[in-house]
């Protein structure tokens, strides 16, 4: 299992200083990816999370540019609320400026709080049909991908006279992920989706879940299907206080949770830090490495990842 | 005068090392701004009035294409000095809030860098909006674009006022953090027509040029300048694109070409008709390519213009 971290783009005080400092931690710390979230103009009640938001896709190609060795990765895009022909365009780009397998794009649809977002943006429209746009969003990007002139008629978007290039790396092999945790969200991993990206769940939601995610690929005829898991993580935090799931109590209870993580079958355990400024971030990150990330991966090292530790 | 230079965003090839070597040579040369061009998905045919340059010029141009603002900030997070000029955008291909957004996060990331051209697109870019879902908005584009500028400038403050405009209206809504420049990031308008210059002396701070000869660009300037004072506005800044074919024959797109003397004397007519800037465009797309363009000119031409041009001043 590998570890990513979740940028600093969100919350007041997100900057490019505590950008990097994420950066320099994965960097620093053999972490594999940076994963960005999606609010572009949210109304005042959602304002302490997401009202001061450096936009993902300009975050990601600032750090891409800086760190060649770090994949980037979208947790999550919300096509409905942009345009899909446009993010075709801008996936791609991103795609192909940082160069083979370093983009995972991860998509969802945003929840019941994000409506005057969506109307915010012009799209009021769409909120009610957002499950259906990412669908139709998804499918579009693939045939935009691929490289083919035929026209593409969807119920949102009519494609008939087009050219694009440059076309991603991998063409539409390109990975896209979704995420949700309602029943239709669930339902388009190995169906229409390469893997599922978890939030606010544990090992346990995971461990009922995902053989559904895994049987729907295979009846599918499609690879088994990627896995990431954003997870809070908080230190000196009883669990028995969290309302969220969150990785937290001592660090042996920590690393056992990661090992349960590991043994559902995660690839990339993304880790959310309660930390925005620069000093935070780090300090935060260094922790997490040292009292959590290494102790786990030294006794994964011991053990037999498929079976669940003691 | 100053000189920037246009990127490579587009054309066939056009890659993240062509876009790396622009900057390079442009913070070897003292270059101001880089600046990137914006299509997103154009025709193959373009529309029943589309001709032989159409194909030879739109999609031999905008085919291939990577997207402007990521392009921007790609090179903006490797090349620290040179500004970053969006040369230009259109917004009603795109929407203005989600754009608001994009450009604000932009200049925090390039530490207030940036300029942003805005454009309206010509008639053949019909098909394009048609692509992007956005065939209603070309018909009023004019008019979305007028309402973005004020939509930008009302988010930019860090206003929390509810904006109310015939295309977007918000009343709840935050938008963190303003860009580094504020209200007061700069705005150029383009296009050729008079309105689009109409613009310029109306609400915006500059001007980015395309195509125009000095000649003909001569009695344009001034009144868009004369109405910038009548405004109370400070007087407009003036870039202009202009093509740059050193030791080649003249082509159906204007440009300054053959020796390198006449190529200084072009520019010198550019900076006496108010140019502020030359932005350089070379058709190269290859790193070695901008590279041998960039050099040549810097030697060639360059150093002889500044030469004269510090004479005539004298």
């Amino acid at each position: 299992m590998d570890i990513g971290v979740a940028i600093p783009n969100h919350r007041a005080g997100a900057s490019i200083q505590g950008l990097t400092a994420a950066a320099d931690a994965a960097v620093r710390h053999g972490w594999r990816s940076l994963w960005a979230v999606d609010h572009l103009v949210v109304s005042r009640s959602e304002a302490v999370d997401y009202g001061w938001t450096l936009e993902p896709l300009v975050s990601l190609a600032y750090l891409g540019a800086l760190y060649p060795t770090l994949r980037i990765a979208t947790g999550v895009l919300v096509p409905a609320m942009r345009d899909a022909v446009h993010l075709a365009k801008e996936l791609a780009t991103l795609d192909n400026i940082l160069g083979a397998d370093r983009l995972i794009v991860g998509v969802g649809v945003g929840d019941a709080e994000d409506e005057i977002e969506y109307a915010n943006l012009g799209k009021a429209d769409r909120f009610h049909t957002r499950g259906a746009y990412l669908d139709e969003a998804i499918a579009l990007w693939r045939h935009l991908w691929s490289g083919t002139a035929e026209p593409f008629a969807g119920r949102f978007n009519t494609l008939a006279d087009f050219t694009f290039a440059p076309l991603p790396i991998r063409k539409d092999k390109l990975l896209v992920i979704s995420g949700g945790r309602s029943d239709r969200a669930l339902t388009r991993v190995g169906r229409l989706t390469d893997g599922f990206y978890s939030s606010r769940w544990g090992p346990t939601e995971l461990r009922e879940r995902w053989p559904g995610m895994l049987a729907t690929a295979a009846t599918n005829g499609r690879p088994r299907p990627f896995l990431a898991a954003r997870v809070r993580v908080r230190f000196d935090v009883d669990p028995s206080s969290t309302t969220v799931y969150a990785v937290c109590g001592t660090p042996e209870q920590m690393v056992a949770e990661l090992l349960a993580f590991a043994e559902v079958g995660v690839d990339e355990f993304v880790t959310v830090l309660d930390a925005v400024l620069p000093a935070d971030v780090t300090r935060l990150a260094d922790r997490f490495e040292r009292d959590v990330v290494r102790p786990f991966r030294a006794a994964l090292g011991g053990a037999r990842p498929s079976s669940p530790p003691d | 005068m100053e000189f920037s230079l246009a990127v490579q965003n587009n054309r066939l090839g056009a890659s993240a090392e062509g876009m790396d070597a622009a900057g390079e040579a442009a913070t070897r040369f003292g270059f101001k701004t880089l600046w990137v061009a914006d299509h997103l998905l154009v025709s193959r045919k373009g529309g029943p009035k589309a001709d032989a340059w159409y194909a030879q010029y739109n999609l031999l141009e905008h085919e291939w294409i990577l997207e402007a603002l990521l392009s921007l900030m790609y090179i903006g997070a490797r090349h620290e000095k040179v500004l970053l000029g969006l040369g230009v955008i259109v917004p009603a291909m795109r929407d203005a809030p989600a754009l608001a957004k994009e450009i604000a996060s932009l200049d925090t990331l390039s530490g207030g860098r940036v300029v942003a051209g805005v454009g309206v697109g010509d008639e053949e870019d019909y098909l394009e909006y048609q692509n992007l879902g956005k065939e209603d908005r070309f018909m009023v584009r004019g008019a979305y674009l007028n309402e973005t500028i004020a939509l930008w400038r009302h988010l930019w403050s860090g206003s929390t006022e509810p904006f109310t405009g015939k295309f977007h209206q918000l009343t709840d809504f935050t938008f963190q953090p303003p860009p580094p420049q504020g209200g007061a990031l700069p705005i150029f308008a383009s296009g050729r027509s008079d309105r689009a210059l109409a613009r310029v002396g109306t609400n915006l701070d500059g001007y980015l040029g395309s195509r125009w000869s000095p000649g003909q660009f001569q009695d344009k300037w001034p009144a868009a300048i004369e109405r910038a004072r009548a405004n109370g506005r400070p007087k407009p800044y003036l870039a202009m694109r202009v093509r740059i074919r050193i030791g080649e024959e003249p082509d159906e797109i204007w440009s300054l070409c053959g020796r390198a003397e006449s190529i200084v004397s072009g520019l010198l007519d550019y900076e006496a008709a108010g140019a502020n800037e030359v932005v350089l465009v070379f058709d190269a797309v290859r790193p070695e390519d901008v590279r041998r363009d960039t050099e040549r000119f810097a030697r060639d031409v360059l150093e002889p213009y500044r030469e004269r041009s510090a004479l005539q001043r004298v």
